[in-house]
């Protein structure tokens, strides 16, 4: 374990480099396809025919190995294969591939009684959604994106073959060098990183639904 | 309700301002990719106006193990010293990936081996000594790229034992292995099986036929560690590996000639070459034997590649 | 004769090629082909989704059961999910494989030689796999009906009768959902396989024989990509089995016809009983 101090401190402004870039591909690509799941996971929500295909099609997304999106996608988008906005691309999609299933899950999970209720009160569908269902389904997709948020830390490990470097760039340089400390430091970082990450999204879990600390006591 | 509206935003917004603000330093640290720019610090003119008179402008590329970046490092600042304005995006991946980024000018100077990338780019390709090969290499690569000097430095395939076993077979030289191979089980990568200089001509020039095939990657934790506790006899370890000097392998010489060359050579966009870089390049070149490259390998071990690369030019007089 | 099958995505081969590399028949067979590859990686899926199975079920059931360690539960199973595969395996390669001297092969299980691989791959397996079945586990059977149980306990049965007569049936669409989940995980991340010595799996294609000899249009490209295809196509159908196998052994008093309606009581229970941050819709499916 000293040996991987070592390398550490010795290394210790190029890791923190990699860090900041791993944080910038873990969060962004993640709030982006938080955005864009909303609407799709509302949709398959709503519509039950909309469902098995929309999830379905989610699940397919995440069984292809990045390496291989990462390839197709400068075909695709017509970007350089060094750029950015591929691993960014990638990751987003694996993101909504994970997320809308919980969206619609969550949302559809909204007791009926809660919804009809908000009717009867005067709601229009609009304000019923963002005002009780969002909020009431907030635990559900929160879980979610937990998931999504740690799965999306393990991913950007993969975006070292594509030369984007970060944190994974520890395990590539430790498999060649045949030195074992950088995969250790990589493992014990990127673990740490996605339980701060973890805890970032339970704290504004907490602050977005105050009403459960309420049934709680 | 409004309250709980509220309540939804403000969680959403934390995520979204975090974002944000990371994004902006994303993009201002950025990119992701490189790791040093660089100008020129003689304050001569390094402008960017391509003409026979300015020393020109690259973006180096390495793959992703320790001596192409310490190779990329080691021309890299010997051609900054002489006022290219350089640009370093290291540590890219394998050659599919900055194969590709060449191709699409991402980057534009590559320290390559003349076998492996004239193999890559023509698998029908048959060239073995460095003359053939380096001859072979300018209709390969195509007029997209010029293919520059190729240095004494060749980083070849070896076949490696460890020392218990050349010990126990008498083993010095590939032919050695004619009697026993097949009881040995042998780990290199997939692409042996049908490159000409693999499998094939291990039997057609040394009469060695292995008894088991595994594919591994040349070289790289997982073939060393095989090949440590035995899982594999004989590996494909490149010949300026630092497990040579670490756990005492023993490559096994070949003096038949059966693995193609593998000289360093530089490979440069030709819009982006001009008589600087050519000059430079080749001069650093000229200086760069397979002991030398050996050492600073070594030398390297886990650190920092730039720092070796720094030193050595210093010594040698070039940057 | 290169540059005749560089295609237009940037001068990596035509995608044209896939289909034909994925009808040839020569392709299928051979000691790498597509049918060997995939068998294997069917062996790595279900060795490994099986052992976690094992192990996470009836974890699950007995913290759920007795109500603990929840929050505990969904920590370790989300620092789990951050641990990148790549690093994970190579580490478990260079520790466990030269404690490992046996040389041989077991029946189809494990080829010759492969056992110093098939354990360090199987543990990165199972760790993966484990996460999804805890904590689905452990989340339905704490959505159990609190009615239920006292029901139970009223007619006296005694703790274990209760899980394994009521807690574990109820639970089990929810069990089901992560093992499903576990398996579409394993499947994905089973492609890491063939960097070790001996092991295949459908990523041999992709990443021994496809990405490093990409130019190369017998193997290489075509061969990255068609196998990933094969790979999609092998999640699918473990996905629909499994789905089958989860009408036939679950009760159809749980499945009921309105599945939103279910969906809905069962969160219900679960927000009331199981500690804050995860609610098991999650991995739940349908």
């Amino acid at each position: 374990m000293s040996h991987v101090w070592q390398y550490f401190s010795d290394n210790r402004s190029e890791v923190f480099g990699w860090l900041r870039t791993t944080i910038w591909l873990a969060v962004v690509p993640l709030v982006i396809g938080l955005a864009v799941s909303l609407p799709i996971g509302w949709f398959a929500s709503r519509f039950r025919w909309a469902y098995p295909p929309v999830i379905s099609f989610g699940g397919l997304l995440y069984t292809i190995p990045s390496i291989v999106i990462f390839l197709a996608l400068p075909g695709i988008l017509g970007t350089g294969i060094l750029d950015p906005v591929n691993v960014a691309v990638a990751l987003t999609v694996y993101c909504i591939a994970l997320l809308v299933r919980a969206v619609a899950d969550g949302l559809a999970s909204v007791d009926r009684a809660f919804l009809d209720a908000a009717s009867a009160m005067g709601y229009s569908t609009r304000q019923r959604l963002l005002a009780i269902q969002l909020p009431l389904a907030v635990p559900a997709i929160g879980a979610g994106l937990r998931v999504a948020a740690v799965s999306n830390v393990s991913l950007v490990a993969v975006a070292s073959t594509l030369g984007v470097s970060q944190l994974g760039s520890l395990f590539t340089l430790g498999n060649t060098t045949g030195d074992t400390a950088p995969i250790w430091l990589g493992l014990i970082m990127f673990i740490l990183l996605a339980l701060v990450i973890d805890a970032v999204i339970l704290v504004g879990l907490r602050a977005a639904t105050p009403w459960r600390r309420a049934l709680q006591q | 309700m409004k309250r709980n509206t509220r309540s939804v935003l403000v969680a959403a917004g934390l995520p979204v301002a975090l974002a944000t603000a990371l994004a902006a330093c994303g993009s201002s640290s950025k990119s992701s990719s490189s790791t040093t720019t660089a100008t020129s610090t003689n304050g001569s003119s390094a402008t960017t106006t391509s003409g026979s008179g300015s020393p020109g402008s690259l973006v180096i590329g390495s793959a992703d193990f320790t001596e192409s970046a310490l190779l990329a490092d080691i021309y890299g600042d010997a051609l900054q010293s002489k006022g290219v304005s350089i640009t370093k995006k290291l540590n890219i991946g394998e050659r599919a990936v900055y194969w590709k980024a060449m191709q699409d000018g991402s980057i534009n100077f590559i320290p390559e081996y003349n076998g492996s990338i004239l193999d890559y780019l023509d698998p029908t390709a048959t060239a073995k000594s460095t003359a053939a090969v380096s001859a072979a290499l300018p209709s390969a690569v195509g007029s997209q790229f010029t293919a520059l000097n190729p240095a004494p430095a060749q980083d070849a395939d070896t076949i490696t034992v460890t020392k218990a076993t050349a010990a126990k077979y008498h083993l010095s030289s590939i032919g050695d292995l004619a009697p026993i191979a097949s009881k040995l089980t042998f780990g290199a990568p997939a692409a042996f099986q049908t490159r000409p200089d693999g499998i094939p001509a291990l039997k057609s020039v040394y009469g060695v036929t292995f008894g088991t095939f595994t594919a591994l990657s040349a070289s790289g934790t997982v073939t060393v560690t095989a090949l440590k506790n035995g899982t594999i006899d004989a590996g494909d370890i490149f010949s300026t590996d630092p497990s040579f000097a670490e756990d005492g392998f023993v490559a096994l010489a070949d003096q038949k000639n059966m693995f193609a060359a593998q000289n360093i050579t530089p490979i440069v966009g030709t819009k982006e070459l001009t008589p600087t870089i050519e000059s430079t390049v080749n001069a650093v070149s000229a200086k760069l034997t397979t002991t030398v490259l050996a050492a600073l390998d070594a030398e390297v071990g886990t650190g920092d590649p730039n720092a070796v690369a720094l030193k050595w030019l210093s010594s040698e007089g070039l940057g | 004769m290169v540059a005749g099958v560089l295609g237009s995505s940037g001068g990596l081969p035509s995608i044209r090629l896939v289909p034909g590399w994925l009808t040839t028949a020569s392709n299928w067979s051979g000691q790498h082909g597509l049918l060997v590859s995939l068998r294997e990686h069917v062996v790595y899926t279900l060795v490994a989704v099986v052992l976690a199975a094992f192990f996470a079920i009836p974890v699950g059931l007995v913290l759920g059961h007795t109500g603990r360690g929840g929050f505990a539960v969904a920590g370790v199973a989300n620092a789990i999910r951050a641990v990148p595969a790549f690093g994970l395996m190579i580490l478990l390669y260079v520790l466990v494989s030269p404690k490992i001297t046996f040389r041989g092969g077991i029946g189809w299980l494990v080829p010759r030689g492969a056992l110093g691989s098939f354990i360090p791959i199987e543990a990165m397996l199972v760790v993966l796999a484990i996460p999804p079945i805890l904590v689905n586990t452990y989340a339905g059977v704490q959505a159990v009906d609190p009615a239920a149980r006292d029901a139970a306990r009223g007619m006296g049965m005694t703790g274990r009768q209760v899980v394994t007569s009521v807690e574990l049936p109820v639970a089990l669409p929810l069990v089901l959902a992560g093992v499903r989940s576990a398996v579409l995980q394993v499947i994905a991340t089973a492609t890491i396989a063939g960097y070790l010595p001996f092991l295949g799996g459908l990523g041999y294609q992709i990443f021994i024989n496809g990405l490093p000899q990409i130019n190369n249009t017998k193997v290489g490209y075509p061969a990255m990509l068609g196998a990933a295809v094969i790979v999609a196509l092998l999640a699918v159908v473990a996905e629909l089995l499994l789905l089958g196998v989860e009408k036939l052994i679950v009760s159809p008093g749980l499945t009921g016809s309105f599945r939103l309606k279910r969906r809905s009581r069962t969160l219900r229970q679960a927000q009331a009983g199981v500690p804050d941050g995860y609610s098991p819709q999650i991995q739940g499916e349908t």
